[in-house]
């Protein structure tokens, strides 16, 4: 859990993006993020920038979720510089799933030095590089790097554990990505690490369209009945124990708690369907 | 004598003093030209500060100034300030903003010096031989290096103006970068292995030492 150190009504409005190829999963991360912070409270805003994506779209599982109206490259440039400017102007927090492959957040950063332009904002950006245990996984965190395109001082390279096939060894799996120069650069540079930690029933869970919460409760939806008994203990688990782990972990400065309170406390907990 | 002054720090605002005097001077810029084409091509854009675009006519003398020492960042960038040089937003740069830029900055050099080193070299009869400096002297290529008899490895021949190897893309990692960066990978690959402790649960006790 947060451990509620930071005096979040004093923090800036933050805006997580994350970024890396198809599949690799960026959507799972920023599900289960909005998912984590709603239920603390914090009614961060979701905005859905993946063009290319339909099946698994944080606009499926949130339905106020914010979607980029057109299709092109361009559409989906100018409506993130605009999503951006409207969060500088009213102060509230946000997530924005860019999608994979030639989008138009990537278009933005090649175009505008978006950091330099945000420098003189309160908006505190944070990166969050998500990478799988395939080599070519790292292509993003490389070419967003060493191009000097977009690498946020608050950065994280997030390892998705759930990517390793059942029965390889996780540190087998990851030593390539781990080894790999990209990652020691943005290391160096000031990026911390995080283990995504896995969860081997999660299409079970989002295939229905459940919070996790519904998921480990035995909510059944529509035609889909009740996660079995173990899939329900192993998103229990992941839940309560693993995902907290995980968001602990980071810099509780950038991580988007509400401003009200304090954050910590136990799970958060919500019921029936997502959003 | 005022007048001076002011016209010293007129230049300095101008900055990027490149230009000498000459014929030298003249060379300088063309090659500052090149530099600065293949610089803009790497940024993508030409929409720098006007720190990054000094930070990159000034690389050299700082990169040499800042050898084996820390730059001392909130001196600077008053000092930046005083030079009019700013962030992209036209505002005086912040100490962490200028840092950033020199990091931005020296990538960038070091990749417009990739580039230009790996471009190949001027077809010959190009440069009218009025243009060509008193200095030039052929290039030498050096002998063939013959392959161990027997070895099945053809011998490698060295091109002129291409590097034996390519330079490394960023500076190298400091000991203290590269401890800081393995101590936290070592921490990730602990959280691996405690994942993974159900493929060896039992593995062999470790031996006494004695």
């Amino acid at each position: 859990m947060p451990d509620g150190q930071i005096r979040a009504a004093n923090r800036p409005p933050i805006l997580w993006i994350a970024l890396g190829r198809q599949r690799v999963g960026k959507t799972v991360l920023l599900n289960t993020a909005v998912q984590y912070f709603r239920g603390l409270g914090n009614p961060l805003r979701v905005w859905n920038a993946d063009q290319q994506n339909r099946s698994h779209t944080l606009s499926l599982f949130f339905p106020d979720a914010e979607e980029v109206t057109g299709s092109g490259i361009e559409d989906g440039m100018s409506w993130t510089e605009a999503r951006i400017v409207h969060q500088i102007a009213h102060g509230y927090d946000a997530v924005l799933d860019v999608g994979g492959g030639a989008t138009g957040f990537a278009k933005l950063v090649q175009e505008v030095p978006l950091l330099d332009a945000l420098e003189s904002s309160s908006l505190l950006v944070v990166g969050l590089f998500c990478t799988g245990p395939e080599r070519a996984d790292l292509d993003y965190l490389e070419q967003f790097a060493h191009a000097d395109m977009f690498m946020p001082p608050a950065s994280v390279v997030v390892f998705n554990s759930g990517l390793v096939l059942s029965g390889r060894s996780t540190e087998g799996a990851f030593a390539p990505i781990t080894n790999a120069p990209a990652v020691k650069r943005a290391l160096s540079r000031g990026a911390q690490v995080a283990v995504m930690p896995a969860l081997t029933c999660m299409a079970q869970v989002t295939d229905r369209g459940l919070t996790f919460e519904a998921a480990m409760n035995g909510v059944a939806k529509d035609e889909w009945g009740p996660l079995s008994l173990f899939d329900r203990a192993r998103v229990n688990r992941w839940w309560s124990r693993d995902v907290p782990q995980f968001f602990g972990a980071l810099p509780s400065e950038w991580l988007p708690l509400p401003r009200e309170r304090n954050a910590s406390g136990p799970p958060p907990s919500s019921t029936g369907e997502v959003a | 004598m005022a007048a001076e002054q002011a016209g010293g720090r007129k230049s300095l605002r101008k900055g990027i003093p490149i230009r000498k005097s000459g014929r030298d001077a003249a060379r300088m810029s063309r090659n500052r030209k090149g530099l600065r084409a293949v610089l803009r091509e790497i940024t993508q854009s030409a929409d720098r500060s006007s720190l990054f675009w000094w930070m990159i006519e000034h690389h050299d003398e700082l990169k040499t100034t800042a050898s084996g020492r820390r730059l001392q960042w909130a001196a600077l960038s008053t000092r930046f300030a005083e030079l009019s040089l700013t962030d992209i937003n036209g505002k005086p740069a912040s100490p962490r903003t200028a840092r950033e830029t020199w990091l931005r900055a020296r990538r960038a050099v070091e990749d417009a010096n990739r580039r230009l080193a790996a471009q190949p070299p001027a077809r010959v009869g190009t440069v009218y031989p009025s243009r060509i400096p008193k200095e030039w002297r052929p290039t030498v290529v050096p002998p063939i290096v013959p392959s161990p008899a027997g070895a099945g490895i053809p011998a490698q021949v060295a091109k002129p103006g291409v590097p034996a190897h390519a330079p490394a893309l960023d500076p190298p990692l400091t000991e203290e970068e590269e401890a800081r960066v393995e101590a936290a990978l070592d921490q990730v690959r602990e959280q691996f292995r405690e994942k993974d402790w159900y493929l060896n649960p039992f593995p062999p006790p470790k031996r006494r030492a004695d």
